[in-house]
């Protein structure tokens, strides 16, 4: 059997998803009245036509009756609107107004709010009764609205004298926590700061709200500096990059996307990696969201704003936007201006651009790596750090003669650093895990910098001397066992080095747990698999004994050899202080073993 | 108690302390991994974060915490296999110590260290792998993610072994589990998983019908999971299906959506990813852009320590060139080179010289 029947709807159950579920927080119900109230002035300035009309909007906070009022003088309601927009879920009075406007008027019509004829359930948000008081500039008598958030609303005879709409919200105890002055004042500027009416908080004589988007103010750049201060806590920025409309290609066409806004860099933080990246998104006035993190292209993770932009879509709840095809033109248009405003910071005011790339080094470093054009604007402007403070790599390399060392280690490192101090070069602490990265990839696209790695190929500082002149002294070590070489290097006051190749304390530990049986079988396999891979047979993982043959002390066992007993006691201790400065791959029981060869040593040195 | 578990009580405590810091140690995991599609880079970078403010606070715990997601980041967001043996066989032998046995996420730690042999060359350690996949299976509890993570790395590994029914069976034991699991998020998560894989089987197997199926679902799972990079996955899926059925202003639709979407992601396009592409233009006659497409794969893999990725990209670069009856000696130079990587070379030198020889089974 063909039917064509309606839907039913359970008008309870409605009401609650939509009051109740389809806002994530509870203040938002504040945002739709004062939207209201803001729409309903803006209807009477522009059916009204009076002369000096000044809208206006009052909230007033009554703790011990648990009301807040809401008070505009705009066009009010008729009984008739009242039934078929107030009362009708889905249909709104300001939309249908603004698509009357839009061709002939669309200055007019960008000044509505309203959209989805939604807003007015949310009062139940906050209220469990909702009052609500209204006389029409078209005229007929005053009506007071009432209902208790079920389906049902009782329409009679009001109390008003003049234009305009009352909204009174008994708050329900659920909500008590807008019934606090400065809760309530935080939650109006924040939806409201830019909306043009001005809003009284409890019959104060100056409006809450700014009521000026900062970038109209008669001064743009110092209106924007305040407002960031007291929007963004105290923030002074590096740097503000104002936001205006863009013309975005569409392949087969230009399209003007409008957009208003400012972006700003932060300055950066010594201690903290944390960065933004994220934007505070109005529609039309109205505070939609904010650390919106999309509309940001990824990498632009030091940069934060605030944008206006009638193209975006929020969705049926307004504390979000739509992803949709104009979320991306306008992504486009801000990444655009976002780059534009960098290069051109970077080519006029470079003292400025250091001071955004050295603030933001950690996260700029980490982009970098993964931007061939950003890692060329800054790969010689960002900062490391180094055993002689922050340095860039050009300042780097002035010192170094073209060479970058590095450590990667967090800890233990003191003889790397030692090595590299000792060729006068300070050592890049590439403990971050991104400068390694950054430092490879410098040196992939610079061919004549040098790149060594100071724990692991620390070696590479040594410059090899004929072994032949010391054979006594590395017989000696063979015979302990231990793998000896001589070199050349600085400081020639150290006389011995011990060096482990990169990861040797990881792979003796993967062995030491192999050894004890303490990895289940399978898994035990599998790290097996890395250690062979890595440390396949050589023995490395040992270390080596390096003597300086720049040491007079190394020089003079030589030159002048001692009598057998005290070369030994000497050349115990030039290995096992060596160990210990090394300060790596010692356990427990080395450290003992050590400091009893060193003593043993000493007392054979002193004794009578 | 599995990881949320410990995690919510961890927090309860240091709320009821008022120990802003160790809040902070709990708020930053879903910071980070808030940003796993839009930015790996700086998802890493909060997981360092956290794993430096847990040594710092004594948390020994939470160090081994953010190790395991900083794992996690690189093996699955940022594709960066270079350094991650050193890492997840540091974290192994890390919580074999008595001060980890309880620790709730060693399961997970030691799924990872089968899952970095799986990234790196799985053939090449397929009979370890497989063991160690094996005693897993014995230690896996009844309840909780654990089920879903190991079937997930048996449906890989059989993928990567070419044992597709194998992988299939198992991609359907991961559906039934989650069919039947009673936390609805977790089962979700997991779902949108299983059906890029089963994508990758149809289309491995030129089941059209079955790929079109597969990618609509996903599509849809994708969007209530918000799993945006999988979400771009289903797309191309379903614009290589349009294309096959001849629904041509369908398939261009649904590749740049797809295109689009991805685009906006930080995340690297996985392998799946290159290979619905390329497999795209390919049915569109279109050889060059097919080519391009893993131009684009080679840049992106290269020197990240992906070496079975590397030597199927060049495999699949020959096979085009042939195809294309372009010069194909340096590419298979390069493809012998990316072979030489693996453990053993014998199985991928075998391929390339079954595409050399234009088999087109290859």
């Amino acid at each position: 059997v063909s039917q064509r029947q309606r839907f039913n709807l359970h008008l309870p159950g409605l009401l609650k998803v939509l009051a109740e579920h389809l806002y994530s927080s509870k203040k938002v119900g504040i945002r739709e009245l004062i939207q209201n109230a803001h729409d309903s002035c803006v209807r009477r300035k522009i059916e009204g036509n009076e002369a000096g009309y000044k809208p206006r909007i009052d909230i007033s906070l009554d703790i011990p009756r648990r009301t807040i009022t809401i008070r505009d003088n705009g066009n009010g309601l008729t009984a008739d609107e009242i039934t078929n927009y107030l009362a009708t879920i889905g249909r709104g009075y300001t939309r249908e107004l603004r698509e009357k406007l839009a061709l002939y008027s669309p200055a007019e019509a960008a000044e509505l709010i309203g959209q989805f004829g939604l807003g007015f359930l949310s009062a139940f948000l906050l209220a469990g009764e909702v009052t609500l008081q209204t006389r029409s500039l078209q005229g007929g008598p005053a009506l007071r609205w009432h209902s208790a958030g079920d389906e049902h609303y009782d329409l009679t005879e009001g109390e008003r004298d003049e234009a305009g709409t009352t909204v009174q919200l008994k708050v329900k105890p659920a909500a008590s926590f807008i019934l606090n002055e400065q809760t309530l004042a935080d939650t109006i500027r924040t939806y409201a700061d830019f909306l043009p009416t001005p809003i009284h908080l409890n019959e104060e004589d100056e409006p809450l709200n700014l009521m000026v988007q900062p970038w109209e103010a008669d001064d743009p750049p110092a209106a924007i500096q305040d407002y960031i201060a007291r929007a963004f806590r105290g923030t002074r920025p590096l740097c503000v990059l104002p936001l205006h409309d863009a013309r975005v290609s569409l392949g087969h066409d230009f399209l003007t996307v409008p957009l208003n806004g400012f972006l700003f860099v932060p300055p950066g933080s010594v201690a903290s990696v944390r960065e933004f990246g994220d934007l505070s998104v109005y529609i039309r006035r109205m505070f939609i969201c904010e650390r919106e993190r999309d509309l940001l292209p990824p990498w632009a993770r030091f940069v934060r704003g605030v944008i206006d932009t009638p193209l975006l879509q929020p969705t049926a709840s307004r504390e979000g936007i739509h992803q949709d095809e104009n979320f991306e033109l306008v992504r486009q248009a801000i990444e655009e201006q976002l780059g534009a405003g960098l290069r051109e910071l970077a080519r006029s005011d470079p003292a400025t651009w250091k001071r955004v790339v050295r603030g933001h080094a950690d996260v700029i470093i980490g982009w970098a790596v993964s931007d061939n054009e950003f890692f060329e604007r800054v790969e010689d402007i960002v900062t490391f750090r180094t055993t002689r403070g922050p340095l860039s790599l050009t300042e780097y390399l002035e010192l170094s003669n073209g060479t970058l060392y590095y450590v990667t280690r967090e800890l233990g490192s003191l003889q790397e650093q030692l090595l590299a101090e000792g060729r006068d070069v300070p050592a890049i602490d590439a403990s971050w895990f991104s400068v390694t990265p950054f430092l490879e990839k410098y040196a992939h696209r610079h061919p004549e910098v040098n790149l060594v790695q100071l724990d692991g190929e620390a070696a590479q500082l040594l410059r090899p001397v004929p072994e032949s002149a010391y054979a006594a002294l590395l017989d000696f070590y063979k015979q302990l066992g231990v793998r000896a070489r001589v070199a050349t290097f600085k400081p020639a006051e150290a006389p011995a080095l011990m060096l482990y190749p990169q990861g040797a304390e990881l792979a003796r530990e993967a062995e030491a747990s192999l050894e004890a049986g303490d990895l289940p079988g399978p898994l035990a396999g599998l790290v097996h698999e890395y250690v062979e891979q890595k440390f396949a047979g050589s023995g490395e993982l040992r270390g080596a004994l390096y003597l300086n043959a720049a040491s007079t002390l190394v020089r003079r066992l030589i030159d002048r050899p001692p009598a057998a007993e005290v070369r030994a006691a000497v050349l115990t201790l030039l290995y096992q202080m060596a160990r210990l400065f090394a300060g790596r791959m010692l356990s427990a029981g080395d450290a003992v073993e050590a400091f009893r060869d060193v003593t043993r040593s000493l007392e054979g040195l002193v004794k009578p | 108690m599995n990881v949320w578990e410990w995690v919510d009580e961890f927090e309860s405590r240091a709320r009821a302390d008022g120990d802003e810091q160790r809040l902070r140690l709990v708020h930053l995991h879903p910071e980070a991994y808030a940003l796993r599609h839009a930015n790996p880079d700086q998802m890493l970078v909060l997981c360092e974060e956290g794993r430096r403010l847990a040594v710092s606070l004594h948390e020994p715990w939470w160090v081994l915490f953010y190790e395991h997601w900083a794992i996690e980041t690189h093996i699955y967001y940022k594709d960066d296999y270079r350094h991650i043996l050193d890492r997840v066989v540091r974290a192994t032998l890390e919580c074999r110590k008595p001060a980890y046995d309880q620790h709730p996420l060693r399961f997970n730690i030691w799924c990872n260290l089968v899952a970095a042999y799986l990234c790196i060359d799985p053939r090449g350690y397929a009979g370890q792998v497989r063991r160690a996949l094996d005693y897993l299976e014995s230690l896996m509890p009844e309840e909780g993610e654990e089920k879903y993570l190991l079937l997930a790395r048996r449906q890989w590994f059989a993928w990567e072994l070419d044992r597709l029914d194998e992988s299939e069976a198992l991609s359907q034991r991961l559906l039934a589990l989650a069919d039947a699991d009673t936390d609805r998020h977790l089962a979700l998560h997991h779902t949108v998983g299983v059906y890029a894989h089963l994508c990758r089987l149809a289309h491995r197997r030129s089941d059209w019908d079955r790929l079109a199926e597969h990618a609509v679902t996903g599509e849809e799972l994708a969007r209530r999971r918000g799993a945006r990079f999988e979400l771009a996955l289903f797309l191309l899926w379903q614009a290589l299906a349009a294309r096959h059925e001849g629904r041509e202003e369908d398939a261009r639709r649904q590749q740049r959506l797809a295109t689009a979407q991805m685009a906006r992601l930080g995340k690297s396009p996985d392998d799946a990813w290159f290979d619905a592409l390329a497999a795209y233009h390919e049915l569109g006659d279109s050889l060059a852009a097919a080519l391009r497409t893993r131009d684009r794969q080679l840049e992106l893999i290269r020197d990240k320590g992906q070496f079975d990725s590397e030597w199927k990209c060049r495999l699949q670069r020959c096979r085009l060139l042939v195809k294309m009856g372009r010069p194909v000696d340096e590419e298979a130079a390069a493809a012998r080179e990316a072979a030489g990587q693996l453990r053993d070379s014998a199985f991928a030198l075998g391929q390339l010289d079954q595409v050399l020889r234009g088999d087109p089974g290859c």
